[in-house]
């Protein structure tokens, strides 16, 4: 699954205003439950459980908020930079400014583990990231992301 | 320096996700040792959860674990019981 399936022009957004990783994940949720045709209350009641399971924080100011979403529906995905850190609990206690957040149906976890690799393998270049934290507008962002 | 290597399987249900990969990394940080993760052509470091991500492994498939350092034998022996408790995770 490529990055560039999961995310159109509507679901990247650059220097946004999140105060907070709970702000953060409700801004995702509305976004996600716009483009699944879903509630966003259970959307955000679900990202927020998965974090109290274990910080998505992968690292480096970035994190990987995720849940299962049930198999009639697509996977989607939403990527948010975001214009300041935020606290976010992740491991290496980093603040986190780039928030990936993936939607897979349930009975796709191969996919899912296919597109984290995707993602993180653009991650892990730094010069990459350099450019996504500096990306102006979404649409230079959303060009961005669409590199394989 | 020793080099310690050693094939084991993936035995949680979800493979090396996201959850997985942090526990691994946190622990790998607590000794003195560099832990390397084999799978198919890919390799990462495991102090790196983006890095480990990339290998893509799922359940079920076999990785190799290189292990060097002054505690590579402990690592490696806490790396594979973590492996083997399949994350502490219930599946």
């Amino acid at each position: 699954m490529k990055i560039s399936e999961l995310l159109d022009k509507e679901s990247v957004f650059s220097q946004t205003t999140c105060t907070s990783k709970k702000c953060a994940l409700e801004k995702i949720s509305h976004i996600a439950a716009e483009k699944l045709d879903m509630d966003p209350q259970q959307l955000f009641n679900a990202l927020i459980a998965r974090e109290k399971i274990g910080s998505t924080g992968v690292g480096h100011g970035i994190a990987i908020p995720h849940v299962k979403i049930d198999s009639s529906h697509s996977a989607t995905a939403i990527f948010m930079q975001c214009s300041s850190g935020i606290d976010y609990d992740s491991y290496d206690g980093n603040k986190v400014d780039i928030l990936f957040a993936i939607f897979v149906p349930e009975d796709r976890c191969k996919q899912y583990l296919t597109a984290l690799s995707e993602i993180s393998k653009k991650l892990l270049d730094k010069r990459y990231i350099r450019q996504i934290r500096s990306a102006e507008n979404n649409e230079s962002l959303y060009k961005l992301l669409q590199i394989d | 320096m020793d080099i310690i290597k050693q094939t084991i399987t993936i035995q949680n249900k979800l493979g090396l996700h996201t959850r997985a990969t942090i526990k691994l990394v946190e622990l790998v940080n607590d000794f003195d040792a560099k832990i390397t993760i084999r799978h198919h052509d890919k390799q990462a470091d495991a102090d790196s959860v983006l890095g480990l991500l990339v290998l893509e492994t799922c359940y079920g498939q076999e990785i190799e674990i290189i292990a060097t350092g002054n505690e590579a034998q402990q690592a490696m022996s806490a790396v594979t019981q973590l492996i083997e408790d399949k994350f502490l995770e219930e599946e």
